[in-house]
């Protein structure tokens, strides 16, 4: 017969690997909310309703407080430097490990919540030594699930207190990263973030420093510059066409249907009106071949 | 009730103000209230507090009653002083969000409540690091963060781990005491920007709000410091060599962080790094204390980290207070800042005062009981050279103070009463109409002065934009809500020293003098400071007395000692709880510590000390 310890360790360690192991935000705070739900019934006896009800409202809790943060901004994680079919196999490793070692002889709690508890602490390596604040934040709420997984499995159920405790120490991790992926920081602060930064600049003398506080922004890779404000082209029925296109090229060239008009007319295609050197430069500047050693 | 109190009105007042930051709402002052009404409500936890609902147990002491009001009121002295140079919104509620954790962590009775609550509360420093994306990965202050408050939570959990001790399948379960001595230590180390890791630390007023050392360098570290400290003596008290290795490795990172955090407070220009460093050096010996595991070194360390919650916040403020005034916090550009701003001197002085404490002082024997518990006998000097240094910073500030004023020094507004151009024209305002029976007013005024006054009474454009300016900078509580000048407040070309009288134009120069009310907010709160660093307001009794887990930790079992010899054929003693339970408490079948019906604080004075007292 299949018991619900097991299962619930094995849902929580499919959430804790969904959830550091995604690319999404949302889906990241999916996991984490599905792991942190079926966290407590792996432990044996399970525990009362009602402080199943209280860690289930802190899941709930924490995956708004996930979302409502990638709502202002759509974020997204590096994902698993290993790759996701990689990172299961590890958990699954993981969980075989904890399952047959024993250190704690007599178990006072289930053996799949040791299991599940040692594999969401291997899980929980990878991001924390990663670079990705997302990841780090998702990693150390696995990580303090897998701890609190451990301790109902070596030293018994947990009390209510503990429950509340834990729950409140589990939102406080998804919220902190949450607030720390978040843009959204008080207008005030960030006016005078922006302010202290400009004053810090002006002093220093260095031109490069942002003005939104802290230091400056470094394009990361696949960053395009942001667009300039795209001009009204005239299109031939007489209406007016805005590109939308994040694409420089496309917003500075003419519209399609001139172009097409005029190779149905055989004329050669129109040329951007622009000259070349206008055109926005990459943002990374790639070298394919090597300087020349200096002699 | 009081503690149940502190605890609905930092919840309430921390929701309030995370989820409404708009000007003028109610958001905003729900951080200041909220911070007012826990320090009332802190004063009120002593050792008869008790909050029990259903299965859930709290226990208030004298100290930790102490330990919250002390930190409640410093960061009502932060928020004061961060009214007037540079208000972040987010300061107040994650000050609150803390200290609601620290307060169920320094009243529960059971240790895992405890440790978890302590490890939640340290999640509250999120919320004042500054979200941006940085330039170079290594300044990232976000992943900074999120690593260290990965780093406490784990920390605290695996050491909930060890003292609940399970039935290990070992012959001795002191490999895991070691792990979870060390990891504590590293905790410590690391929340308080400990020497290796000080880089977050001196950067954070690059990626933090203003004024939030405070936060992620005092009020977090002292309450995770007092939670670790309660466990050193006892829990960790077990003769072993990986223990001894463990507990050399963070004498070494405290020794470290004593004499080079010092060092770089001395060489560094900008205030805040300065601070930064102060704070993180006298930080050093919360790590002493936690490396001594000894009981004796439990009462000085409870009545430092007292001490050093009021002080340290103290010069954040005086900082604070200081950039807001010139307009800059380097030092270089400060030369004669103490000329202008005599009050800042004097709370600098305090602070210092404060923190090293003078021979015979409780602070004072506080701090060389901790050396002298913590370190060999050959490294006693550290004391004096980190005594030394730190006078050295501070004798290098008021030395700075005192030179010739830089431009930025000079034509900022000094403290010294003076008829402000704001209050002249609101003198102005109210005396159009009748202008003859003001300057009749004025007393013994001598005829140059009657005829400025005269003059002034003019409604002219300059005392219409003094009007406008003094409606922006209008001093009290109100003043003080709307949007700080981020620039300082410079003396106006034609100041006039004349008024209605003597007294009014104390008031009026009160009210219109901001840098007068941030200095003297900061010399009360510093002032308050001294006062605990004598011992004084309760803070050297409440400091025999610990909190209900120094209970909970004096109640589990030490563990024997390991015998030395290796081949004995007689089983190794292991930490295994013991059948018998001990008096004030019982342990349960999971190891766990269940608490008396009456838990009683331990005196864990040592006989014959008492910390100048």
């Amino acid at each position: 017969m299949i018991q619900l310890p097991l299962v619930a360790a094995l849902a929580t360690v499919l959430g804790a690997t969904v959830a550091v192991g995604a690319r999404d935000s949302r889906l990241v705070a999916l996991g984490l909310v599905f792991a942190m739900v079926a966290a407590p019934l792996a432990s044996s006896p399970e525990p009362a309703a009602l402080a199943i009800a209280f860690r289930i409202v802190g899941a709930l809790l924490a995956g708004y407080l996930l979302v409502a943060s990638a709502r202002a901004q759509p974020m997204s994680s590096e994902g698993p430097g290993i790759g996701g079919a990689a990172e299961l196999a590890a958990a699954a490793a993981a969980f075989a490990v904890g399952w047959f070692v024993g250190p704690v002889k007599p178990l006072a709690g289930p053996l799949a919540a040791q299991a599940a508890g040692i594999s969401l602490a291997a899980l929980a390596a990878g991001p924390l030594i990663g670079r990705d604040v997302l990841r780090a934040g998702s990693g150390a709420a696995v990580l303090a699930l897998g701890i609190s997984l451990l301790l109902e499995a070596w030293v018994g159920p947990a009390s209510p207190l503990q429950q509340i405790a834990l729950t409140a120490l589990l939102v406080g991790l998804v919220g902190a990263t949450s607030l720390l992926v978040s843009p959204s920081q008080s207008p005030a602060t960030r006016r005078r973030s922006a302010a202290g930064a400009r004053g810090e600049a002006d002093l220093a003398g260095a031109a490069d420093e942002p003005a939104d506080g802290g230091e400056a922004v470094e394009p990361r890779r696949g960053d395009v510059p942001a667009a300039p404000e795209a001009a009204p082209v005239p299109m031939p029925n007489g209406r007016v066409s805005i590109s939308r296109s994040r694409r420089p090229s496309r917003q500075a060239a003419p519209a399609g249907p001139p172009d097409r008009a005029a190779r149905a007319d055989g004329e050669a295609p129109a040329q951007p009106e622009f000259p070349a050197a206008a055109a926005p430069a990459s943002t990374r500047a790639r070298r394919l071949h090597p300087r020349e050693p200096r002699r | 009730m009081s503690l149940l109190i502190f605890l609905v009105v930092c919840g309430t007042g921390a929701v309030l103000g995370l989820a409404d930051r708009r000007p003028g709402r109610i958001g905003r002052w729900a951080g200041p209230t909220g911070l007012l009404a826990a320090l009332v409500a802190a004063l009120f936890i002593g050792s008869q507090t008790r909050v029990t609902v259903g299965d859930v147990n709290l226990a208030g002491s004298e100290y930790s009653g102490r330990f919250l009001a002390c930190a409640a009121g410093s960061a009502l002295l932060a928020c004061l002083v961060a009214m007037a140079s540079g208000w972040p919104d987010e300061l107040a509620p994650a000050a609150l969000v803390a200290f609601a954790g620290l307060a169920v962590a320094t009243t529960a009775t059971d240790p895992f409540v405890a440790l978890a609550a302590g490890a939640a509360s340290a999640t509250a420093g999120a919320i004042v690091v500054v979200r941006s994306t940085p330039r170079g990965r290594l300044s990232d202050g976000r992943l900074a963060e999120i690593r260290t408050i990965a780093l406490v939570v784990a920390a605290f959990l695996l050491a909930a781990v060890a003292v609940l001790r399970p039935a290990w399948n070992a012959a001795s379960d002191v490999p895991v005491f070691v792990l979870a001595f060390f990891g504590l230590g590293i905790a410590v180390a690391i929340r308080s920007g400990a020497v290796p890791f000080h880089v977050p630390a001196a950067r954070l007023s690059r990626v933090a709000v203003p004024l939030a050392p405070a936060l992620l360098l005092v009020w977090i570290p002292a309450g995770v410091g007092l939670l670790t400290i309660s466990w050193s003596a006892t829990t960790f008290g077990i003769r072993s060599d990986w223990l001894n290795a463990a507990g050399g490795v963070v004498q070494a990172v405290a020794v470290a962080t004593l004499v080079l955090g010092a060092l770089a407070a001395l060489v560094h220009d900008e205030l805040e790094e300065i601070a930064a460093y102060s704070i993180l050096a006298d930080a050093g010996f919360v790590l002493l204390a936690f490396a001594s595991r000894s009981s004796a070194a439990a009462e000085p360390a409870r009545l430092w980290l007292l001490v050093f919650v009021a002080a340290k916040t103290g010069l954040v403020a005086w900082a604070a207070a200081a950039s807001r005034a010139f307009g800059t916090s380097n030092v270089g550009r400060l030369r004669g800042w103490l000329r202008r701003t005599p009050l800042l001197g004097l709370a600098l002085a305090a602070i210092a005062v404060a923190t090293l404490g003078w021979p015979g002082g409780a602070v004072f024997e506080a701090r060389s009981t901790l050396i002298r518990l913590a370190l060999p006998g050959q490294l006693q000097f550290l004391f004096v050279v980190a005594t030394a240094l730190s006078v050295a910073c501070y004798g290098r500030l008021l030395a700075v103070g005192l030179l010739p004023p830089t431009e930025d020094v000079a034509t900022a507004r000094s403290e010294r009463p003076r008829w402000a151009a704001g209050a002249e024209a609101m003198t102005i305002v109210g005396q159009v109409g009748n202008e003859a029976a003001q300057i009749e007013a004025v007393p013994a005024a001598s005829k140059r002065r009657r005829s400025r006054t005269a003059a002034l009474a003019l409604p002219t454009p300059a005392a219409t934009a003094a009007v406008r300016g003094a409606d922006e900078s209008a001093g009290t509580v109100a003043g003080l809500a709307a949007p700080p000048d981020s620039v300082p407040d410079r003396v106006p070309a034609d100041t006039a020293q004349v008024g209605p009288g003597f007294r009014h134009q104390l008031a009026l120069a009160w009210r219109f003098n901001r840098t007068l009310e941030v200095s003297l907010v900061v010399v009360v709160g510093v002032s308050l400071a001294v006062a605990l660093a004598s011992g004084g307001l309760g803070a050297a009794d409440a400091s025999r007395f610990g909190i209900p887990l120094d209970a909970a930790a004096h109640s589990t079992p030490t563990p024997a000692p390991l015998p030395t010899p290796a081949f004995t054929t007689t089983p190794l003693p292991t930490l295994a709880p013991p059948a018998t339970a001990f008096p004030s408490s019982s342990v349960g079948p999971s190891g766990s510590v269940a608490p008396s019906a009456s838990p009683s604080p331990v005196n864990t004075a040592t006989p014959g000390q008492s910390n100048g007292r």
